[in-house]
């Protein structure tokens, strides 16, 4: 397996478009790319062949090996070649229908565009838009139950506004998912960590709908969060966006196994005027949710640690050293720590030591724990290396 | 980060690295849990039960099952499995050639094309299956691992079947070599009773010519003689006739053929001739018996019934045996066809039966006689009761001349021409078993199919 990543600026369009057709990407079984969501949206204009791509809006902008795009329109591509194997690609709209179903049937289509129907990918690579990640992996576990590893991001904008956007080579959609089914040769180990501590502070779901959530111990869930920050010598939050604000105070479900059980993140993005809560996942009633708590010299370490982690536990496993590095951060947690991106970026240079590495920043990620069953989650970072 | 923090991100990172180092255990459990079910199992079934259970208790699963690829039908059959369930019967190579090449992770059958009439027909029940080739040096298999829920196996999971593959391939490697060996071990007995044979024919060949240029120059002599002695005994009975009636003419006559004892002469020279003429026949059964080595193949050959030609050869050895030996004949068979010539055959029924009748003790003798077949031969046992051939003697009874019987008894080429014959026939003449409580020999021929 070769894998390249390119870093392509929409300075000119067809200079743009010259270099996206360069061999590495033409010739590539699957490029991965990420930019915002002018990169994206151009990317799409560009892309003529018939390659398999999964790309997606990032938030502000990527990050790779060959540098950090935000608010410029970048589009970075991981090119994946060579790898021995074969990876098929299928998308959907997702407001075409219910999406556990849909997202069902285009695993099947990546499957049959792999010519490997009925068999167990390596791994599920997939981006989606935001806001039914849970029923989409519910609709992929339908299909391969639950042991196989599914990785990716919710596609992000720069500000919340719904603009971001999927792209899978042929189709660009707003509310889309687009899957990669891998069956790879070569080895893949991926990492899934939160990086957040969890407290003492707890309460049960005693209302929801989807992602709102009414009350806490049946106490209305605003005021219960309120609470829980003023506790831990916070101002109570006002109405309206809190995705910020939150970001060091997200909302945790320790799944996993039971002896050492894992937080699995949800971010609070909405204080409601009726005292509601919104977040960025789905809960359900009767989950306990505990307040977690994170400090931001964590959320700047995370990246180079769980390169580490991932890099080891490769080398560990397979006596290799891997090929590409993708890493899957909250955009969340980069706007938290937006102006220490240089500093994230040279902590992963010196870890990767040498790999080529691509960074996307998502409004959700999806990945799997050690129990072997992939989630969703907010605030969460994955890493995945290939070859 | 805190030290609680730090805590909890090791305890994550140890628990991802965990999951792996617990693959390497799960490898060495099975390797030696593997071993001991090996070391302690006596047979193929046995190993791979025992074998089998150590993997699902390591790596849960329904079902195991072990398919070889029959290269001359071109098929794949099941040759070991867990549990009876499913069907058993061979499957086209041509639809499974991906299965004998990579390893195959199908997380959904329901997916999988034409499945239900393929793999599904052995493993029913199954929604996921690992399937992994093994090729030992003898023959192509592959392994299946099923589990009746979609996604059953992950990575890891794969990675442990895989790995452990080498040692079920080696465990399959060493019933070939022991089937091997056996096989070795059966092809050297062959091929030593093959050269006894050889050195035994190239032995009988160099006495058939002897004796068939013996036979022929004995011939003309003993021809002569035995017309000469024939002519003699004639002469003889005249000139006895005439002297017996001149002697009485006169009364010196008669003195003188009493003083020169012409009466006892005269009788003892024809009890001489007669005597001479008795020997002469002797000689000539021999020269036909020198004739009949030599040339046993001077017959004609066809299918014929077996059992018939021994009905038909006990009755003639029932009257030598008659007031001796009881003859039974027992046979569940209603015929048993063979190649060879009828009277040939029936004269190695009376030679051995003949033997048996002389080993016997008078009025408690009993010879059986029994005939049986498998897929290719048919088998002939003729034992007695007697008190069984000598350990010193065993070893000679198939040699030409050989003879215990008393001078003027036996040629001692009674069963040498008897194997003489079966082994022209492609078949084998045997002592199977003797001691005090009897002897048996096994005459085994070719069944010929009349079908």
């Amino acid at each position: 397996m070769q894998i390249n990543v390119r870093r392509i600026g929409l300075i000119d369009t067809e200079q743009f478009a010259d270099e996206l057709h360069n061999n590495d990407v033409n010739s590539a079984d699957l490029n991965i790319a990420f930019g915002d969501v002018n990169a994206i949206t151009a990317l799409s204009d560009a892309v003529s062949d018939k390659t398999n791509w999964i790309a997606s809006s990032s938030c502000l902008g990527a990050m790779s090996h060959l540098g950090t795009d935000l608010g410029d329109s970048f589009v970075h591509v991981m090119s994946l070649q060579n790898t021995q194997g074969a990876i098929g690609v299928a998308s959907c709209d997702i407001s075409n229908g219910n999406a556990t179903e849909l997202a069902g049937a285009t695993i099947v289509t990546a499957m049959q565009r792999a010519n490997r129907l009925g068999e167990m990918p390596s791994l599920v690579w997939i981006i989606q838009a935001p806001g039914q990640e849970e029923a989409v992996l519910d609709g992929v576990q339908t299909v391969l139950g639950n042991s196989v590893p599914i990785f990716g991001g919710s596609s992000a904008d720069n500000a919340i506004e719904g603009k971001w956007v999927q792209f899978d080579g042929e189709h660009l959609y707003s509310n889309g998912l687009v899957i990669a089914a891998m069956y790879t040769e070569e080895p893949v180990s991926c990492y899934f960590s939160s990086g957040y501590t969890s407290t003492q502070t707890q309460a049960e779901v005693t209302a929801v709908e989807g992602r709102v959530i009414y009350t806490l111990d049946n106490k209305p869930a605003g005021e219960v969060y309120n609470h829980w920050l003023q506790e831990y010598g916070h101002p109570p939050l006002k109405p309206g966006s809190i995705l910020s604000d939150s970001t060091y105070f997200p909302l945790g479900r320790h799944k996993g196994c039971k002896s050492d059980p894992i937080p699995l993140l949800s971010h609070p993005s909405k204080l409601n005027d009726d005292n509601s809560l919104e977040l960025f996942a789905t809960v359900k009633q009767g989950d306990i949710l505990t307040l977690m708590q994170g400090e931001q010299h964590n959320l700047i370490s995370r990246a180079a640690e769980v390169t580490e982690v991932v890099l080891r536990t490769h080398e560990l496993n397979y006596e290799t050293r891997p090929k590409g590095l993708l890493l899957v951060f909250c955009g969340g947690c980069m706007l938290a720590v937006k102006d220490q991106l240089e500093t994230i970026h040279a902590s992963i240079l010196k870890k990767a030591q040498g790999l080529p590495f691509l960074v996307a920043f998502t409004f959700g990620e999806q990945g799997c724990f050690p129990d072997g069953k992939s989630r969703h989650g907010n605030l969460m970072i994955s890493a995945t290396v290939f070859g | 980060m805190t030290d609680i923090e730090r805590l909890h991100e090791t305890i994550q990172q140890l628990s991802y690295e965990n999951a792996q180092l617990s693959r390497f255990k799960k490898i060495n459990r099975l390797m030696l849990e593997g071993l001991d079910a090996i070391l302690c199992s006596e047979n193929h079934d046995e190993v791979f039960a025992r074998l089998f259970d150590v993997i699902s208790n390591i790596l849960p699963c329904d079902q195991i099952l072990i398919a070889q690829h029959d290269v001359q039908q071109s098929t794949v059959v099941p040759v070991c499995r867990r549990h009876d369930k499913g069907e058993s019967g061979p499957l086209r190579f041509c639809d499974l050639t991906n299965f004998f090449d990579h390893t195959v992770n199908l997380s959904n059958v329901n997916l999988v094309p034409d499945w239900q009439s393929q793999i599904g027909k052995w493993l029913p029940e199954a929604k996921s299956v690992l399937i992994h080739p093994i090729n030992t040096a003898q023959a192509e298999y592959i392994w299946l691992i099923s589990e009746c829920q979609i996604g059953a196996f992950s990575k890891q999971y794969e990675e442990v079947f895989v790995s452990f593959s080498a040692f079920v391939a080696n465990t399959l490697s060493q019933f070939e070599k022991r089937s091997l060996m056996s096989e070795k071990e059966a092809l050297l007995a062959e091929r030593a009773r093959i050269e006894r044979s050889m050195i035994h024919q190239e032995k009988m060949a160099a006495l058939g010519q002897l004796a068939a240029g013996v036979a022929h120059e004995l011939n003309n002599p003993l021809g002569f003689i035995n017309s000469n002695l024939s002519s003699l005994h004639d002469y003889v009975s005249r000139i006895e006739q005439f002297a017996r009636q001149a002697s009485s003419a006169t009364s010196a006559l008669e003195s003188q053929f009493k003083s020169a004892d012409l009466d006892y002469i005269l009788t003892d020279t024809v009890d001489l001739v007669d005597e001479s003429l008795d020997g002469m026949r002797r000689a000539t059964d021999i020269i036909q018996n020198l004739k009949a080595f030599s040339h046993p193949d001077d017959k004609t050959t066809k299918s014929l019934d077996f059992l018939a030609v021994i009905r038909q050869a006990l009755t003639i050895v029932r009257t030598q045996a008659k007031n001796i030996v009881d003859i039974y004949f027992d046979t569940d068979l209603e015929s048993a066809t063979v190649n060879a010539n009828a009277n040939q055959l029936a004269q190695v029924i009376i030679n051995i039966v003949t033997n048996a009748i002389q080993a016997v003790n008078q009025g408690s003798g009993q010879i059986n006689i029994a005939v049986t077949e498998d897929s290719a031969h048919i088998e002939c046992r003729i034992k007695d009761n007697g008190t069984g051939i000598d350990e010193k003697v065993q070893a000679s009874i198939f040699d030409p001349f050989f003879t215990t019987k008393a001078v003027g008894l036996g040629t001692g080429l009674g069963l040498s021409i008897s194997r003489a014959i079966i082994e022209q026939y492609s078949g084998e003449l045997l002592l199977e078993s003797t001691g005090p409580t009897g002897t048996c020999f096994l005459i085994r021929l070719p069944l010929i199919n009349e079908a």
